[in-house]
């Protein structure tokens, strides 16, 4: 504030006024105009002075203690993130900074391709979903959902190696060159099992310009036994929809072994019906019967479940196929079951299978032997399962005519090849059975080029490494499960300039000169990649502009499936060799695929590591797990903590971050690995399940001193991280090993679990009913109508609030008449995969915390899958088999939330459309909302994990010291539209809110729109409720999206019937989780649904996880 | 009335009723002189050896720990402290209640033993105080800082802004915020007002420098006058009165927090009188705590004596009691309800993980006061020193079990995880009882630590018509002499 001048009027010299203020102005003297001039006499030398318009002691002092005090603040608060903002010269097409675009593409698998709509911001891709428009389309899982983040993994490949340095790529593309320029050169091609018509097309011409080229497939853990009993590229394809009895024997369909189009299977839970129109009827569901070892998330779906060591699954599948009557010579010499239980359980399975013949399917899972591949193809002929209308297809892939890895090496030994061109993602130097010797054969190769998206054991052991585009990156095509040609478009040029696809790699060897093209391609011409889709397309039968650009748009060419064929299974298979049961002495280890890197080829997506294990809860290490009753033979079972006693004391072993698990020494096929152990319930006792893929690398900083070793192999997610069981398997064991033992070492290791209490501690939680009457609680429909009365609720007195839902005028509280948001989880197809945890993560900016912080309880999905066992104390048939049911938390949006009466400084209100919103801006974080959350769905920051890097021990804990940013493009894959949210500061699940204000946004929009085009002035639109109501069902949640099971329903609860969610809220199924408390929540649960068959002698004993609960 | 009660004795006949003799509060037959000398020597004289053996550690560890750990948790993250998504609150909020509890005895003792006419708390009150005072600013350090962003603590603050965002007056954390900020206010005022005439003592004996200056400064000129006395008396009797609600009030809010959450082991209605009973239980612990060795240390037997200590167990007795009463209670009524999470909690406190937390709550509490319904254990300095040490663990244990174990053991039981604390906590929390220690030695060097001009008014010279000189008014009653031990000082 500057100090006021008063300007009095001037008087004219020698005027006189009529009136006078004081003598001096009568007088009128030089000295009193002065006077005058200065008003306030003793403040004269700072105002009128001359040195006003220069610094006076006064402003000086003003402007000195200004600037000291701003220097304080500035230093510490005024920091500006440093940014370039920068025009396009050239646009992209269609890009509007800030909005969304959304292309088809599709992630290539073994399995067939996962056909995806991707959402890009300004060219990058942040987001996957499914494309609902595919006929193939079945969700996305957790891989495909977390691969976005590969792209911009901070230990991606980035540049050329030779023999393990970095080298420049002109190196590499002299050799290319002479390479393509040699059509005699001995070269081999290893790809992976997943199905390209491009390559397929490029593998011809390869084949016809090098006319010693040899090709080879390899996927580490995609077994080869149902090609080899069916026929070379011959596969079952399992059509869910008309499948109403489902043996799986060892099949993992719903996890880690596709079987094809699962969304069906799932839809067939819902006794309701897909969008729950019908009344509950039994018999629209379908009915699983599960023969596994160890708990998977299809055995956690199965109304039967036996459990067997994997290599008892044939004898059981002979009992089943000699209670058929199947003449196949397997069954026939196959022991009979000596267990009288296990007999019954198979008679009452076979009555049930010859009952629904033509409308089943036996799947047996692809890692299991061809012996079982071979009976349970006969049992499906002989059911009449297979064929056009059937359940299940035998279709011709293109896949046909490759070479295996034995073959490989063979030809490899024998100089057959000498130059190899491995492009597949597995890591054979790594993951190849141990017997095979693959290294030593793979050093013998003159030149071995890996193309791969990581530095991994095998890029470091080859001459040449070539950092891969990801598949975001590059032009392609695939087949999904079924077959449809399914476009593989890229979002966006390679983020390296070094990064080359596949396609394009071959094209270079193709090409005269074998100039390599990537990326750009050649001044600004796209891709050689992309001419090479698009006359693929044009052989498929898409000639033409307008079918390229319906293929773009649509991400698929309609009615390109596999053709059917009729295989004809092998006769010459002699009688399988049956291992006996293992015992405590002979254990029987299985080499399990990871629900979280399946083979180890994600060991370096963070997502993916810190995703729980479904079945164990686990993150960051794989275990080896074990069952209860054989940790006791084993005499460990005290060392690992008994979480399941109700009120245990202490142990040492705590929970908390201080968890840690015993380890035993492993020797299985004369291979020792010491391996940490962790109980598993509902698993078959004397096995031991180690998942595969972890130990690719240490460093110093490993737990138990392992490093450095190989520690260029992995980045930083993935160095020090779990055991590595490869070197166990051989080629004849490869997925499971027999005659293995175990014994304690007396070491711990610290295992990181999302979940350490198991049972519901006689809480209805997640509720389950069965189809068949029970004792008390009667038949199927009473059951249903007491879904709502399980538990503590058949007893609470009801709610009564002293806050009426609306005023004195009547009016509601919450009072938005457009949109109303609600949510239901149907626990009946809810299987428990992470798909639904890792989409929230990629929607909403969800960091990773690290190990460590997993282990201390930080981690920060906001949908918390739990996961509870439910033993019958009085199952007679089989009592180490407990129920097991999944059920995903997230924040339920309590219309009476207790978290928002709380909060001090109102950073959690409720919103008109009925969302319990977050201020993050306004968020102290003084965490009293997140105590007061029953459902503890809140996750708090405890740290910068945004900013600074957790991967880097004690980086967290370093403050302003540590490591910012965890490499240099992960935040290119943020959402724009979601804040990155600040340590300090609580957050949760908002409904992904910012979807749901796009889609008011755009219906608000879209009738100006309306207006603009029809001609209309403004004055004549009508806006009203129903105008500006977004249509029916036209917003997903990230989490709904990506659901492959369709287990979570989202929508306008103010559409009444026409919803799906309204609907779904209103069948007899719904209840509230903890409804005791009167928290009124949004999102609602579904009590599961169990379909036993009463014939079956443990069909008491299912569906009773808590219906007897009081 | 001395005249009527002669002669009403001499015609008594019946039988005499005997009637304990009102126990002197000074003893020795000190004079006014020796009390002010006495006391003012506590801050004029040298301070003894033990003073500076123990200041100088406890300063240290209140820097180390409470500026050291709360400068790490401020620039790295909360995360540094053992919380997680499943326990929010850990010794952060135990060490919280935990001090807000031991500042309760000291308003109880200044204003509701004032009013109520015990003229026994002039000797300990203004060490009480001093302890309040101290014992609020160790408690607000804790949900000062505990948020996740401290930088932004003032929207707790009613300030008008820009953005009209209020507070949530709903919020049981913003009563807290309130109620200790003012419990805190007036107990400082109290505190300093009963102190002027004391100050002024002291500047008086002061030869002139610095000292004398800011003593005069802070002694607000009082020169004793009667209108000073009779403005004075009637300051402190309405301040008196204002901060008597507050002994109720400050421990009821602060168990608001948990009684008006939902959770199963907080959400109960008795918590608002038993935290308060709790806060007086666990603040008599420690003053007794604290003033035992001080009165041995400055040989304040005379003022502080044997009384003034049985006084306090019998309140320790009486409240623990109550405290204990409330531990049962909050059993039944978990039983009562019916409900399987209320049990489940209680069930979990007593035999879960944290049962040793629960064990030595209930022994150190409810147990170990119970000896003083023996008078033997009034009397002997040891036990009552031992009793009152278990109630300030206990008192500690109290909170951690209301707070951790609750926490570790909600609803569902897919987030349980049990908490332990980082050791900057712990750091933080032993910084506060050096940070509380090393406030109290300076409060002894600088102020007098008991109250000169109020605990003469309870010498016999100060009652002019020397009532207590004469024999009992009514002619039945025989006076027989008071159990206290006259404890004779050494000096």
């Amino acid at each position: 504030m500057s100090k006021r001048i008063l300007h009095h009027p001037a008087v004219p010299i020698g005027e006189t006024t009529v009136s006078w203020r004081s003598v001096g102005q009568l007088e009128d003297t030089a000295d009193f105009r002065q006077w005058m001039d200065r008003e306030f006499p003793q403040g004269a030398a700072v105002l009128a002075s001359e040195d006003e318009s220069e610094t006076s002691r006064r402003s000086f002092l003003k402007l000195m203690g200004a600037s000291t005090a701003l220097a304080g603040f500035g230093m510490a608060a005024c920091r500006r993130p440093e940014a370039y903002i920068l025009p396009y010269t050239k646009a992209p097409e269609w890009v509007i900074p800030g909005n969304a675009t959304y292309y088809a593409s599709a992630m290539p698998r073994a399995h067939g391709a996962t056909p995806l709509v991707v959402t890009t911001f300004e060219g990058r891709p942040t987001k996957l979903a499914p494309n609902g428009l595919h006929p193939d389309t079945e969700g996305t899982d957790a891989f495909a959902q977390a691969s976005v983040l590969d792209l911009y993994s901070p230990s991606r490949s980035r540049g050329f190696l030779k023999s393990g340095k970095p080298v420049e790529k002109t190196k590499f593309e002299v050799v290319l060159a002479t390479l393509a320029t040699d059509s005699a050169a001995r070269i081999g091609f290893l790809f992976g099992a997943d199905d390209s018509p491009t390559r397929v097309r490029l593998i011809k011409e390869l084949a016809a310009k090098y006319s010693a080229a040899k090709f080879y497939q390899y996927e580490a853990l995609t077994g080869d036994s149902s090609s080899i009993a069916l026929g070379d590229g011959v596969k079952l394809i399992a059509d869910f929809s008309k499948a109403d009895r489902i043996v799986s024997l060892d099949c993992d369909f719903a996890g880690v072994d596709s079987q094809g189009p699962v969304t069906p299977f799932f839809d067939r839970r819902k006794p309701e019906g897909k969008s729950y129109d019908s009344k509950a009827d039994a018999a629209s569901m379908n009915r699983l019967y599960s023969v596994e070892a160890a708990f998977t998330l299809t055995g956690g779906m199965a109304d039967h479940r036996l459990r067997v060591s994997p290599s008892q699954v044939t004898a059981v599948a002979a009992q089943i196929a000699r209670g058929l009557g199947v003449k196949a010579g397997v069954a026939i010499v196959s022991p009979e079951l000596s267990d009288p239980k296990q007999v019954a359980w198979v008679n009452g399975l076979v009555d049930d299978l010859k009952e629904n013949a033509g409308k089943s399917m036996v799947l047996a899972g692809s890692r299991q032997s061809l012996a079982l591949h071979l009976l349970a193809h006969a049992i499906n002929v002989e059911l009449g399962n297979i064929g056009e209308g059937k359940p299940l297809l035998a279709v011709q892939t293109d896949t046909k005519g490759l070479g295996n890895l034995a073959a490989l090496k063979a030809d490899i030994d024998s100089k057959a090849v000498e130059t190899l061109l491995v492009m597949t993602p597995s890591n054979p130097i790594f993951d190849a059975p141990a017997d095979l010797q693959f290294k030593d054969s793979y050093e013998k190769l003159k030149t071995s080029i890996h193309l791969g998206m990581r530095t991994d054991a095998t890029a470091q052991a080859s001459t040449w490494h070539i950092p891969a585009a990801h598949y975001l990156e590059s032009w392609s095509d695939a087949r999904t499960a079924r077959g449809t040609h399914t476009v593989v478009q890229p979002m966006i040029l390679p983020l390296y300039n070094n990064c080359i696809s596949e396609v394009e790699l071959l094209l270079a060897l193709l090409s005269n000169d074998g100039k390599l093209l990537n990326g750009e391609g050649e001044k600004g011409a796209a891709s050689p990649a992309y001419a090479a889709v698009r006359s693929t397309l044009s052989t498929l039968g898409g000639e033409g502009e307008t079918a390229w650009k319906k293929f773009l748009r649509d991400g698929f060419l309609e009615g390109s499936l596999y053709p059917l064929v009729s295989p004809a299974p092998r006769g010459d298979m002699s009688a399988p060799i049956i291992a006996s049961p293992p015992t405590k002495d002979a254990l029987e280890v299985i080499f399990s695929t990871d629900s979280s890197i399946f083979d180890g080829r994600w060991i370096d997506n963070g997502w993916l590591q810190e995703a729980p294990d479904p079945i164990s809860k686990l993150t960051w290490d794989n275990v080896a797990l074990v069952a209860p009753l054989t940790a006791k033979e084993l005499g460990i079972y005290d060392q690992i903590i008994q979480l399941e006693t109700q009120f245990a004391s202490r142990s040492p072993d705590d929970e908390a971050q201080n968890r840690t698990s015993p380890m035993i020494q492993l020797v299985v096929n004369g291979q020792t690995l010491e391996i940490p152990i962790l109980i598993s319930f509902g698993q078959a006792e004397n096995t031991l399940v180690i998942p595969l893929g972890y130990g690719q690398g240490f460093d110093e900083n490993d737990e138990l001193k392992r490093g450095p070793k190989n520690v260029d192999c992995v980045g930083l997610v993935g160095v020090n991280r779990g055991f590595d069981a490869y070197p166990l398997r051989t080629s004849t064991t490869a997925y499971f090993a027999a005659g293995a033992t175990a014994k304690p070492t007396g070491k711990r290791y610290s295992v990181a679990l999302t979940q350490e209490h198991n049972a519901m501690y006689g809480r209805a939680l997640a509720r389950e009913v069965s189809t068949q009457d029970d004792d008390e609680k009667g038949s199927f429909s009473a059951q249903l109508a007491n879904v709502p009365k399980q538990g503590n609720d058949a007893h609470a007195p009801p709610n009564i609030s002293l806050y009426l839902p609306e005023n004195r005028a009547g009016k509601p509280l919450i009072n938005d008449p457009i949109h109303q948001w609600g949510m239901s989880i149907d626990l009946s197809s809810c299987m428990g995969c992470n798909a639904c945890l890792v989409a929230c993560q990629s929607e909403n900016n969800i960091p990773i915390v690290g190990k460590k912080q997993v282990a201390m309880g930080r981690e920060m999905h906001w949908i918390r899958m739990d996961r509870y066992f439910a033993a019958q104390k009085d199952n007679s048939f089989d009592d180490g088999n407990p129920e097991m049911v999944p059920q995903p938390v997230a924040c339920v949006q309590c219309e009476s939330a207790p978290c928002e009466t709380v909060c001090p400084v109102n950073a959690t209100i409720h919103t008109e459309d009925g969302l319990n919103a977050m201020a993050y801006n306004r968020c102290i974080g003084t965490r009293y909302c997140a105590n007061n959350c029953p459902y503890k769905a809140r996750r708090f920051n405890y740290f910068d994990y945004n900013k600074r890097n957790p991967l880097i021990t004690h980086n967290l804990y370093k403050g302003p010291f540590g490591v910012k940013q965890v490499g240099e493009a992960p935040h290119l894959q943020k959402n724009p539209n979601v804040t990155v949210r600040m340590r300090g500061v609580m957050e949760k699940c908002t409904y992904c809110v910012q979807r749901l204000q796009e889609a008011v946004i755009r219906q608000k929009r879209g009738q100006k729109q309306e207006a603009l085009v029809a001609g209309k002035p403004s004055t004549e639109m009508t806006v009203n409720i129903l105008t500006l109501r977004i249509p029916l069902d036209s917003v997903k949640t990230a989490c709904q999206d990506a659901c492959p099971a369709g287990a979570i329903t989202f929508g306008n609860l103010l559409d009444e019937e026409k919803a799906v969610v309204v609907r779904s809220k209103r069948i007899d199924r719904n209840y509230d989780l903890l409804n005791y408390i009167g928290t009124r929540p949004r999102t609602s649960y579904l009590a599961r649904v169990k379909n036993p068959n009463p014939k079956m002698p443990d069909s008491k004993f299912i569906g009773k996880a808590t219906i007897h609960m009081v | 009335m001395a005249s009527t009660t002669h002669s009403a004795t001499e015609t008594h006949t019946g039988v005499k009723i005997p009637v304990l003799e009102r126990e002197k509060l000074i003893l020795s037959g000190r004079s006014y002189h020796w009390i002010t000398e006495r006391i003012c020597g506590v801050l004029e004289n040298r301070q003894p050896f033990l003073w500076w053996l123990l200041f100088i550690p406890s300063a240290l560890i209140a820097m180390i720990g409470v500026g050291g750990g709360l400068t790490y948790l401020v620039s790295t993250g909360v995360g540094v402290w053992g919380m997680s998504n499943r326990v929010f609150w850990g010794f952060d909020i135990t060490n919280f209640v935990f001090w807000i509890g031991i500042g309760h005895a000291g308003t109880l003792i200044s204003a509701v033993l004032f009013l109520t006419r015990q003229n026994w708390r002039t000797s300990i009150n203004r060490a009480a105080e001093a302890m309040t005072i101290f014992a609020v600013i160790c408690a607000g350090i804790f949900p000062a800082f505990h948020v996740g962003r401290v930088w932004f603590a003032w929207f707790l603050a009613p300030v008008p802004n820009a953005n009209a965002i209020w507070q949530n007056f709903k919020s049981p954390l913003l009563w807290d915020v309130f109620a200790v900020s003012t419990y805190f206010t007036i107990s400082l005022i109290f505190w300093y007002l009963g102190m002027v005439p004391d100050l002024a003592t002291i500047r008086d004996r002061c030869k002139p420098g610095i000292r004398k200056i800011l003593y005069g400064i802070f002694s607000l000129g009082w020169r004793g006058g009667n209108r000073q006395w009779s403005h004075y008396e009637m300051a402190y009797l309405l301040l008196a009165a204002l901060s008597t609600p507050l002994v109720l009030s400050v421990h009821s809010v602060v168990s608001f927090d948990f009684a008006t959450s939902v959770v199963p082991g907080w959400h109960t209605t008795i918590f608002p009188p038993y935290f308060v009973a709790g806060a007086i239980f666990g603040g008599f612990a420690m003053v007794l705590t604290i003033m035992v060795p001080a009165r041995f240390i400055y040989g304040l037997q005379d003022l502080i004596t044997m009384k003034h200590i049985d006084n306090m167990a019998k309140i320790i007795l009486l409240t623990g009691t109550i405290v204990g009463y409330a531990y049962l209670m909050e059993l039944f009524v978990a039983f009562y309800s019916g409900a399987i999470y209320e049990m489940d909690a209680f069930k979990f406190r007593i035999a879960g993980p944290y049962w040793w937390a629960y064990a030595a709550m209930m022994s150190c509490n409810v147990l170990s006061p119970q000896v003083f319904w023996f008078k033997a254990c009034r009397e002997n300095l040891w036990v009552i020193m031992i009793v009152a040490m278990c109630v300030n663990v206990g008192m500690w244990f109290e909170r951690f079990v209301i707070i951790c174990t609750t926490l570790a053991r909600m609803w569902l039981p897919g987030d349980w995880k049990t908490y332990s604390p980082s050791g900057v906590e712990l750091m933080t929390f032993v910084g506060t009882i050096g940070l509380f220690l090393a406030l109290f030695l300076m409060f002894l060097r600088f102020l007098p630590c008991i109250n000169i001009a109020e605990v003469k008014w309870t010498l016999l010279e100060s009652d002019p018509h020397h009532d207590e000189l004469e024999s009992h008014p009514d002619p039945g009653v025989v006076i027989v002499p008071a159990y206290q031990k006259e404890l004779v000082s050494s000096k």
